[in-house]
């Protein structure tokens, strides 16, 4: 079969295109078999949207580099402004964990695994659950609720608020500082808006400071205080620029693309058939149901490389100096690599999803994620019942964002399960 | 070409043989072991292709490098004869090598 007559010509699409970014998946598509490896004229970067090649990029840090002013790449000359803000009255950006190659890249990221590992995961599941009730409790009476402002947000918010000493009743601040350090990722700013961001980013450094000389006199059973205490590979603790650095990274990680995940994994039980029922009569498949939600619809749909050297890949060359765009969400709907890739399958034998990446760089906080997405659904899915959407998604149901899918709202109706 | 076993949770043993220098855990990919899952390909950045070796095959594979064991120590668990299957490359000397597959990864 010619599936190449079955997609669009790709120059049809523009990848920035808030439908696109909503619901890409048959660019992508088109993009596989036309030029898995595609300058894609309205960014300039090129698009990689094949599994294997995918891989190569990310094993492969010598020609495709983390060593790229990630949070600055679309803001070209102006991008000095905002920076020049933090030199001035906070910390500038140091590339510690993200935007660098080992083996500087190594020693940070020895000390991000040592926060983030699977025995001090574990040791903060109970808590997890517990908050996960309380965030529950709050609007299971009701028997509706906006998911994403009223469950996903306040869970990743509080948990995430608390292992890193930030209050969660300051919850609205810490989500403006979550939307400051992203913002300049999503589109191009202006002058004044990128001076307001670099505000809000001095006002958050300000406040981390002061908790981070908190947890180094007093030390909690929190992974910031974990953080201040670690030590790399020289022995040295971390100074105040490198703490600064590892927060804004932990910060922009942890927050959004987890809230996104569990909306996802919430849109996909509400649209797919058969699926609520089959996770919640057997809560043993939650795993599955998770990872299956990650390959289906990741909400870090992609991020970025610098080519190093003159190189090619799939037969394109790509400059030294190109950028490259790194699309997980494509990768994961691979034909050649996932069988039915667009079919959601929870009794799915290959879950090499690429949604934590790969390589050095594979995402510190996935144990985490993973440990907050099953929590989540298991308890979801134990103390609600009969949850369906209670109105029409909006027809743009993402906000638009490069690298991001937040969703805009997902309000559901439900009636509670008998085991409550 | 090395010979390997690998035991698997479930009871199996799988057999297969793999080229001099290429890492074990290629292999068990190759061999589609379910319990060898290597997130990171290969970049010591994870702790998900974890093997179990008897005493006899430690002394032969040696104990884990630096970074090995900064990872395995991550791990959610692991044994004193434990190895993370990407960083022990196939030799001669591993002709016969059987390993055991742990139940979870992570």
């Amino acid at each position: 079969m010619d599936l190449r007559s079955h997609s669009k010509p790709i120059e049809e699409f523009n990848f920035l295109d808030p439908a696109v970014l909503d619901n890409p998946f048959e660019y992508y598509r088109a993009a596989q078999e036309q030029a898995p490896v595609y300058l894609m004229p309205e960014t300039g970067m090129y698009l990689v949207s094949r599994y294997e090649d995918l891989r190569q990029v990310l094993l492969d840090t010598e020609t495709f580099s983390n060593n790229l002013d990630g949070y600055g790449m679309l803001q070209g000359e102006n991008w000095k402004v905002h920076q020049g803000i933090l030199q001035e009255r906070g910390w500038p950006d140091l590339p510690t964990l993200n935007f660098t190659d080992p083996p500087v890249h190594t020693r940070y990221r020895r000390i991000a695994d040592s926060i983030f590992n699977a025995k001090r995961i574990a040791a903060i599941s109970d808590r997890i659950e517990e908050l996960c009730n309380l965030i529950i409790d709050r609007f299971i009476d009701r028997g509706e609720c906006e998911f994403v402002s009223e469950f996903s947000f306040p869970f990743v918010g509080t948990i995430i608020s608390e292992q890193l000493g930030l209050d969660s009743e300051k919850m609205s601040t810490f989500k403006k500082w979550g939307e400051a350090i992203m913002a300049p990722t999503s589109r191009v700013m202006t002058v004044e808006e990128l001076r307001e961001n670099a505000e809000t980013i001095v006002e958050m450094q300000h406040f981390i400071a002061g908790k981070l000389e908190e947890r180094r006199k007093e030390p909690r059973n929190d992974l910031i205080s974990a953080l201040v205490s670690s030590r790399g590979s020289d022995g040295e603790e971390l100074d105040m620029m490198e703490l600064q650095s590892f927060m804004r990274q932990f910060l922009s990680g942890t927050y959004e693309s987890v809230v996104t995940m569990i909306s996802h994994g919430m849109l996909i039980l509400l649209r797919e058939p058969g699926v609520m029922e089959q996770v919640a009569t057997d809560l043993s498949r939650v795993p599955d149901f998770v990872e299956e939600a990650l390959r289906f619809d990741t909400a870090v749909p992609g991020l970025a490389r610098l080519v190093t050297r003159d190189t090619e890949l799939a037969g394109v060359h790509l400059p030294a100096g190109s950028i490259v765009m790194t699309r997980y969400a494509a990768a994961n709907r691979d034909p050649a690599k996932f069988d039915r890739p667009d079919k959601f399958d929870i009794d799915r034998k290959d879950k090499a999803h690429l949604s934590f990446g790969t390589g050095p760089h594979l995402c510190v906080g996935r144990l985490l994620a993973r440990r907050e997405l099953v929590i989540a659904f298991r308890t979801l899915l134990t103390r609600l019942k009969d949850i369906e959407l209670a109105r029409p998604l909006p027809e743009i149901a993402h906000v638009p964002h490069a690298l991001l899918r937040p969703m805009k709202e997902l309000p559901i109706r439900f009636a509670k399960a008998d085991a409550a | 070409m090395v010979e390997v076993t690998f035991l698997c949770p479930d009871g199996t043993a799988v057999q297969g043989r793999g080229a001099e220098d290429t890492t074990l855990m290629e292999l068990a990919k190759s061999l589609g072991i379910a319990g060898i899952v290597a997130e990171c390909g290969g970049a010591c950045a994870c702790a998900t292709c974890q093997v179990v070796c008897d005493e006899h095959w430690f002394a032969v594979v040696g104990p884990p490098n630096e970074n090995e064991t900064e990872m395995l120590e991550m791990a959610a668990s692991t044994s004193l004869t434990s190895r993370l299957s990407c960083q022990i490359r196939l030799a001669p000397e591993l002709h016969g090598l059987v390993v055991s597959v742990p139940e979870e990864q992570g």
